[in-house]
């Protein structure tokens, strides 16, 4: 008995401390709750994601109503009106330029990397082209930035150096050719595609045009590069009408809205731009009513609203310029009701509109394989599919087409036409329309308010504040190579 | 004082693994070897407490020959004391809390008797204690710097947080309250180890480790103070506690007790006396605030002197502010949110009306029964809190049972219950939220009458009825129609089993499991400013978490003697599992008033859910050898297999040795002149290994229940995971002196200390171009060094029986964050309006990062332009949160059954950023706003002593109180302040009244005690309480949002034993 104890209370320490001695406890540290990097969810799943957050960067209202579309001049600041005198949040910066890697990038990553796993182009190429969109927007922002290595976690180099703005665009057209060619048949990507439902000739005609759009924008810096990328796009299928616009239709369920409408819900500090008001009444636009509502003063009457005033002069013109159109309202605001269905607006990226200007722009230019006779047919195309895609008529498009103002007249004032219809219709686009102005000066009619901190316009941003803390060496290198990190230095391609 | 080589060396060196573990193991053979000693003389006897209660656990010997056993669970004893020992000696009998008792003996070669009953006595350099792994040690040959506290000193005053009753009492510890009722405490001891981890100590409740986790989701912006876990254990089923300062005598504990370990031996059934024992206690007391902020009566609400209500947002003259610069409070009429036409004057208390009186009433009955074989005991408390903010309460019912019996007499086991139910109800908000009632007298008018705001809630249209419309909420309104619930359940459970194997060799079995359940609901009715949707009729949030930590430890105990030398050998291992389910949901909005059910719904519901698993494995032991009683040596290892660590760092081990020396032993001549009549001296080197939190080392995609259009979502997250991490290191060094002096009328326990952590596992920023905002990394340092030392003195002790004791208790404490990760200078660990509390290398933990004022060059004056100070563009280090030192001083008074007892908390140094009196001047509400506006309000009355940037001359522009306020913002630099204080922290004068009087009551003993708590702050931190931080966490410790004060307490205590 004394012995079966001694063995019983013995055996048991021992065992424990047996127990106690083995060594692999790591299958309890498997997350229960997430999926990982080694076995990811479906590709759709994060491309969705991903998609989201670009849209809602990109069409938000942190980047375009106080950054992109006050440059653009389509809209000016009414109340809090630093950024319109170009005083620009470090915040929002560093939002612009620091989140894009870690959030829609990387995501887009992994989307890339299971469908280059996979093989399936369909699935990876869609990826990619959504990451040169990203990068196209932030290399126009910036000039030199971090792109060949990065979105390489803690495996490649942790301080990424920047790359030159000539080499970021070969890079993005070649990766918008290879995706391209690489995209076959059918719908891998299917519904959790929330741009094109998964159609991948659509995917192959938003590349194309994509490589058309940068292959356009390093036309003055790289002649011979820009005509032959434009030519190749060209000669590849290409968006044919609206229904092949690259944009994001969001649900509107108060998660995930409109950017602009969610803004728009609360805050009440914008109003179209005069620059684009006097532009549009000018030519008696059929899209005014559509882009502004009627002030609050005078509802016969749209106004547009100085640029660059201080907040005082600015107020005081509170109700007498013109809000942004009732398609941007969510219906009930905080100051009021404006019909519209805002929430589920879509966010553009980019349309057949565009396209067709580019197009229009090349043959006037006579590049890219294209004579200046083609030119009408693309600019009248490229007006009725932007006043159209904004709910107006094909009657109205015509009517317009008619005036005499608007009328395609050929030469370099066709070539200031095509830019001008290119900046109407670019309204809610404001980064593609500050680029463009950037490279060719059109519409003439941008320039500083008269309370701006600087008396040009802003050729670039800023780089964030966080790079000189955590990647300084290249961001010194960045600057040294491509001159002051401030608005005034012109990028590579603005040259 | 580290020397992270040899450590690294035993580290990484299998060889030095198997030599500890051949130390231990030879230390076990040798002590089976020489088992078999000679038989000769046999002393037994038991040891009972002087209310006739076995006392197991007493040490009894003969020093001089240094034989000697300890008693079992039922007091008794057995010596062996081998033949060739004849002749007179002393036989000693010393227990933790008992003065020691001698007895002479004649070893003649028989069986002799000898039975000890013992006083009772705060143990002080000698004398049995609990320490490590539950072990009981005697005091002088512990070579680490450990305090025991008893019972008595922490249920004098009752408090509702064990924390809280350790304040002042112990040094080394640093401890911040909470004026919440049931609101969370932070200890840390030797000051903070972690940058970014947690920093407070492991609890250990009989021998099993229990959670402190933190309920808390208060902050400086908002959020509730739900208490930690540590409140749950109730202080009357408390026997004693062992503070283990730091990782040199917690070593043996591992990871978790880095930041040293609290050691709690509950009571049981052998506490008492023999038979059944029955005892009552109940207890009451009032609660107050100890301080409300000082406001000024003389001006009310609005602006520039003027003020009429129309509809309180703005639509009549400056109706629409929430501040106290309007027109003087001189009874003109003027038409106000309750009334036209009324006279507009002061209130001079609508704030402390608002307030009221909070008692609470605590209720236990304790039944022990202790037989020769079995003991158990049984104990219920019933606790009652009503908060001094209206319909706030907390509700507590905790219930113990316990038993141990012998089985055999080599076979005892033993077993304990507790279970805890919390139930909180309207816990105010924390923080800059309208649910602080300090948050919303900030910014108020001074003519507001709070008794018509309850009066009534709603306006005859049913809409909200309140003083402001613009910014705030009825706080009546807020209390009462915005309901929070909370209920916390818990069950600690532990079992042992023990063998007497061989008399020198014992082994343990022990399991155990700490479970709580925590839900919180919180309801926001329609027009909740902060926290309802203003398109919707209100909003709710839901949270649960349940957890469960387990443990089982077996340990072999082996103890024997070779001549002059006592060896103990003591080898254990451990199985510790933890599980924690989450569960949470809420919506910003909802359809119907006053539905707080997700079928009511307007927004679509958020939800989540998530769990979390972890464990470790260890194996430690220890070898203790003391030779002639006055010098012993201890070596401890341990090697932990933790599963969040990636498989080939998982395993890690740590040693520690320390050694004592009582000198006075040694040399019995240095106590010949009466002077000194104990000294030791004690020195160690340890270092302890922790783990990371779990699923550190893979990334995961972040998923949600929210869908794009019903599309499933996933995403990366910000920080990537490590796969290559490694365990965090501690070193800690001491040295200490322990001393008695004259005729041990004073006694000193002094410690210096230096305690290193390294290899700090946190997330670190990094080039967002990776893909990532930050990963985990392993990286940083932080050091502290320090003085902690106690005082005890018999200051007067007269023949009649009066006895005067003080004990005083000092800790210093120098923290410096030594170096973060390369290129990088600071973290920041929490923020408010620009300010932020920071880890910055060079620095000590917690300084506070914030604007400042312009100054000149030349004079050091501020930069003035139009008479106002000009704020700088940049941020300075502003103060720091550590505070320089802290103390505790007690008194205690005996005279026959009288006692008076007092205790002095007192902290020197140390500042936060009182947002409260930040906001609080620039809103004009408080008395120091008046200086500069004693006069008609077209008479400015401050020039601010500053150089005008136009003049380069000394100011002399006048500007109104007003905008002089008002140009505060944005800079911090004049609200920072001290908050050293000196707390009369508790009071109590006991009675236990004299049997005589007791007689044909059927009651055998009755103590009435008189209680006070928080009586007086003496402090110059202005308006506030200093002591109060935002939260408990690491970066809560710097702001000051007006959160509600700690209370003043008063009440009275009946203890009786029928």
């Amino acid at each position: 008995m004394k012995n079966t104890r001694l063995s019983v209370a013995l055996l048991a320490a021992v065992a424990l401390t047996a127990t106690a001695c083995s060594t692999d406890l790591t299958g309890l540290n498997v997350n229960p709750n997430s999926p990982s990097v080694d076995t990811p969810p479906p590709a759709g799943t994060i491309f969705t994601r991903a998609v989201a957050t670009t849209g809602g960067r990109y069409g938000g209202a942190a980047y375009q109503l106080s950054m992109m579309e006050l440059l653009a001049q389509h809209i000016a600041q009414v109340q809090y009106v630093d950024e319109d005198r170009f005083s620009y949040r470090v915040g929002n910066i560093q939002a612009f330029f620091d989140q894009p890697y870690y959030t829609d990038l990387m995501d887009y990553e992994q989307v890339r990397l299971i469908g280059k796993k996979a093989n399936d182009g369909n699935v990876w190429a869609p990826a990619s082209i959504m990451q040169q969109l990203v990068f196209q927007n932030m290399t126009d922002t910036w000039g030199d930035i971090p792109y060949s290595q990065t979105l390489q976690g803690l495996t490649g180099p942790l301080k990424p150096a920047y790359d030159q703005q000539k080499d970021i665009y070969y890079g993005m057209l070649k990766a918008l050719t290879d995706a391209s060619a690489a995209l076959g048949t059918g719908t891998s990507l299917g519904s959790a595609d929330q741009i094109f439902a998964g159609d991948v000739t659509k995917w192959k005609k938003f590349a194309n045009a994509l490589r058309a759009r940068m292959a356009m924008r390093i036309q003055k810096a790289d002649p011979a590069k820009a005509t032959a990328e434009l030519a190749a796009a060209f000669a590849q299928p290409l968006m044919t009408s609206n229904a092949d616009n690259a944009r994001i239709v969001w649900p509107g369920d108060n998660v995930f809205d409109n950017p602009w409408a969610a803004n728009f819900a609360t805050r009440d500090d914008h109003r179209i731009s005069k620059t684009l008001m006097d532009v549009m009444t000018a030519y008696n636009d059929p899209r005014i009513p559509i882009y502004a509502m009627p002030t609050v003063a005078d509802p016969t009457k749209y106004t547009g609203l100085q640029n660059g005033l201080d907040n005082p002069t600015a107020n005081s013109f509170f109700n007498t310029t013109s809000r942004p159109g009732a398609i941007f309202y969510p219906g009930k605001t905080a100051y009021g009701t404006f019909g519209g269905t805002g929430r589920t607006w879509p966010t553009y990226l980019m349309t057949y509109a565009e396209q067709c200007f580019i197009q229009a722009e090349a043959a006037n230019r006579g590049i890219g394989g294209l004579t200046s006779a083609q030119a009408k047919g693309f600019y009248d195309a490229g007006v009725t599919a932007s006043i159209t895609q904004w709910g107006g008529t094909a009657a109205q498009a015509a009517a317009y087409l008619a005036d005499p103002n608007v009328a395609y007249a050929g030469g370099a004032t066709g070539l200031t036409q095509i830019l001008t219809q290119k900046w109407i219709a670019l309204f809610s686009q404001g980064g593609e329309a500050w680029s463009d102005w950037r490279r060719t000066g059109v519409p003439a009619q941008i320039a500083p308010g008269p309370k701006a901190l600087q008396t040009t316009m802003p050729r670039r941003m800023q780089y964030s504040v966080t790079e000189q803390s955590v990647n300084n060496d290249n961001y010194l290198a960045a600057v040294a190579r491509q001159g002051a990190d401030a608005l005034t230095t012109r990028m590579w391609w603005d040259k | 004082m580290h020397y992270p080589h040899m450590e690294e060396f035993l580290m990484n060196n299998r060889l030095a693994r198997a030599w500890f573990a051949g130390v231990v193991g030879l230390a076990l053979v040798g002590a089976a070897s020489v088992a078999q000693a000679q038989t000769a003389t046999t002393i037994k006897g038991r040891v009972v407490s002087e209310a006739g209660a076995p006392l197991p656990g007493t040490s009894v010997f003969i020093d001089a020959i240094k034989a000697g056993a300890q008693t079992n669970e039922d007091g008794q004893y057995t010596i062996t004391v081998a033949g060739r020992n004849r002749g007179p000696a002393i036989l000693t009998a010393r227990r933790i809390g008992y003065k020691r008792a001698q007895s002479n003996v004649n070893l003649n070669g028989q069986t002799i008797t000898v039975d000890f009953t013992l006083q009772a006595q705060a143990v002080q350099l000698t004398g049995m204690m609990v320490t490590a792994l539950s072990v009981q040690r005697e005091k002088a040959t512990i070579g680490t710097s450990q305090q025991a506290l008893d019972n008595t000193s922490l249920t004098q005053t009752r408090q509702d947080n064990l924390v809280n009753a350790l304040s002042g009492k112990a040094s080394g510890i640093s401890i911040q309250g909470s004026g919440n009722i049931g609101g969370s405490s932070r200890i840390v001891i030797r000051g903070a180890g972690s940058i970014t981890g947690n920093n407070q100590p492991l609890f250990i409740v009989d021998g099993v480790p229990i959670s402190n986790a933190g309920f808390s989701t208060a902050s400086a912006g908002g959020g509730r103070d739900y208490g930690n876990g540590i409140s749950d254990v109730n202080p009357d089923d408390i026997a004693s506690i062992t503070v283990l300062k730091g990782p040199n005598a917690a070593a043996l504990y591992g990871s978790r007790a880095s930041n040293g370990a609290i050691v709690i031996t509950t009571k049981s059934g052998r506490s008492a006396a023999e038979g059944v024992t029955v005892q009552y206690r109940s207890y009451a007391t009032i609660d107050e605030f100890s301080v409300l902020p000082k406001y000024q009566n003389q001006y009310g609400q609005g602006f520039a002197g003027e003020f009429q209500f129309v509809d309180g947002a703005g639509g009549g003259v400056n109706d629409g502010a929430d501040e106290s610069w309007g027109p003087k409070l001189d009874g003109r009429l003027i038409d106000q949110f309750n009334g036209k036409q009324l006279p507009w004057v002061a209130h001079p208390n609508n704030v402390k009306d608002f307030f009221q009186t909070g008692h609470t009433i605590s209720n236990s009955v304790n039944v022990t029964a202790n037989g020769s074989k079995s003991a158990a005991r049984m104990s219920l408390t019933k606790d009652n809190t009503q908060g001094i903010v209206p319909n706030a309460s907390l509700a507590r019912l905790a219930g113990v049972v316990s038993a141990t019996a012998a089985l055999t007499d080599k076979i005892n086991v033993s077993g304990s219950l507790q279970v805890v139910q919390n139930q909180g109800f309207n816990r105010p908000i924390n923080g800059y939220d309208e649910g602080n009632p300090f948050m919303g007298f900030t910014w108020f008018g001074r003519q507001v009458d709070t008794k018509a705001l309850k009066a009534r809630y709603y306006q005859d249209d049913g809409s909200l009825f309140n003083w402001n419309y613009n910014y705030h909420n009825n706080p009546y309104w807020t209390a009462f129609d915005n309901s929070e619930v909370d209920t916390r359940d818990r069950v600690i459970s532990q079992a042992s089993v023990t063998y007497q194997v061989q008399p020198w060799l014992k082994g343990m079995l022990r399991g155990g499991e700490d479970f709580y359940r925590f839900a919180r609901d919180e309801h926001f009715a329609k027009g909740n400013i902060d926290h309802a949707n203003a398109s919707y009729n209100g909003a709710f949030t839901n949270s649960q978490t349940r957890a469960a930590e387990w443990n089982v430890e077996g340990l072999l105990t082996a103890n024997q003697s070779y001549g002059k030398f006592d060896v103990t050998a003591t080898l254990g291992g451990n199985i510790r599992r933890n599980n924690q389910f989450n569960n949470a949901y809420s919506t910003s909005g909802i359809v119907v008033e006053k539905i707080y059910n997700l079928a009511n719904a307007a927004v679509t519901p958020t939800l989540s859910n998530s769990e979390f698993h972890w464990g470790v494995n260890s194996i430690y032991g220890s070898a203790v050898a003391t030779y002639n009683r006055y010098a012993t040596i201890e070596v401890t290892g341990r090697n932990d297999y933790s599963s969040t660590l990636p498989k080939e760092n998982s395993s890690y081990f740590y040693p520690s040795i320390n050694g004592s020396l009582v000198v006075s032993d040694m040399f019995p001549s240095i106590t010949s002149n009466g002077w000194v009549s104990f000294l030791k001296v004690r020195g160690g080197y340890a270092t302890v290994g922790a783990d990371a939190s779990p699923y550190q080392l893979k990334t995961t995609f972040t998923g949600s229940s929210s869908k794009f259009g019903g599309r499933t979502i996933f995403t990366l997250p910000d920080q990537a995971a490590n796969a290559v991490l490694k365990p965090e290191r501690t070193y800690g060094s001491e040295v200490g002196l322990e001393i008695s002096l004259f005729d041990d009328r004073a006694t000193i326990d002094a410690t210096a200390y230096t305690k290193i952590t390294r290899n700090q596992i946190f997330g670190l920023a990094m080039a967002g171009e990776i893909g990532y905002s930050s990963a985990v990394v392993n990286a940083g340092q932080m050091s502290n060094h320090g003085i902690e030392a106690q005082l005890n003195l018999k200051t007067l002790e007269l023949k009649n029986g009066f006895t005067w004791r003080t004990t005083v208790n000092y800790t210093r404490n120098r923290n410096k964050v030594d170096e973060l990760a390369p290129g990088l200078s600071t973290i920041v660990l929490a923020r408010q309006w620009s300010t932020n509390i920071e880890a910055r290398v060079g620095q000590p933990y917690g300084v506070i990062f914030g604007r400042v004022w312009q100054r000149d060059s030349v004079t050091g004056k501020r930069r003035t332009s139009g008479g106002l100070p000009l704020a700088s563009s940049t941020l300075k280090v502003l103060g720091n949160v550590n505070p320089r030192w802290t103390g505790g001083v007690s008194n205690e008074f005996r005279y026959k059954n009288w006692t008076l007892s007092s205790l002095f908390d007192i902290r020197a140094g140390g500042q936060n950023f009182s947002i409260g009196n930040w906001w609080g001047d620039y809103a004009g509400i408080l008395a120091s706003t008046l200086k500069g506006r004693e006069q008609d309000w077209n008479k400015p009355g401050i020039v601010v002593d500053g150089i005008d940037v136009d003049t380069g001359k000394p100011n002399t522009i006048n500007v109104t109180a007003e905008d002089y306020h008002h140009n505060i913002y944005p800079v911090v630099e004049d609200a920072i302040y001290s908050t050293a204080f000196v707390k009369l922290r508790e009071v109590r004068l006991g009675w236990d009244v004299p049997g005589t009087m007791l007689e044909g009551l059927h009651i055998k003993a009755l103590n009435v005690a008189l209680v006070g708590r928080n009586l007086h702050t003496w402090t110059k931190f202005p308006n506030y309480d200093p002591e109060n931080a935002s939260d408990s966490g690491n970066g809560g410790q710097g702001f000051d949002m007006g959160a509600i004060p700690t209370t003043r307490s008063i009440g009275i205590n009946f203890t009786i034993t029928p």
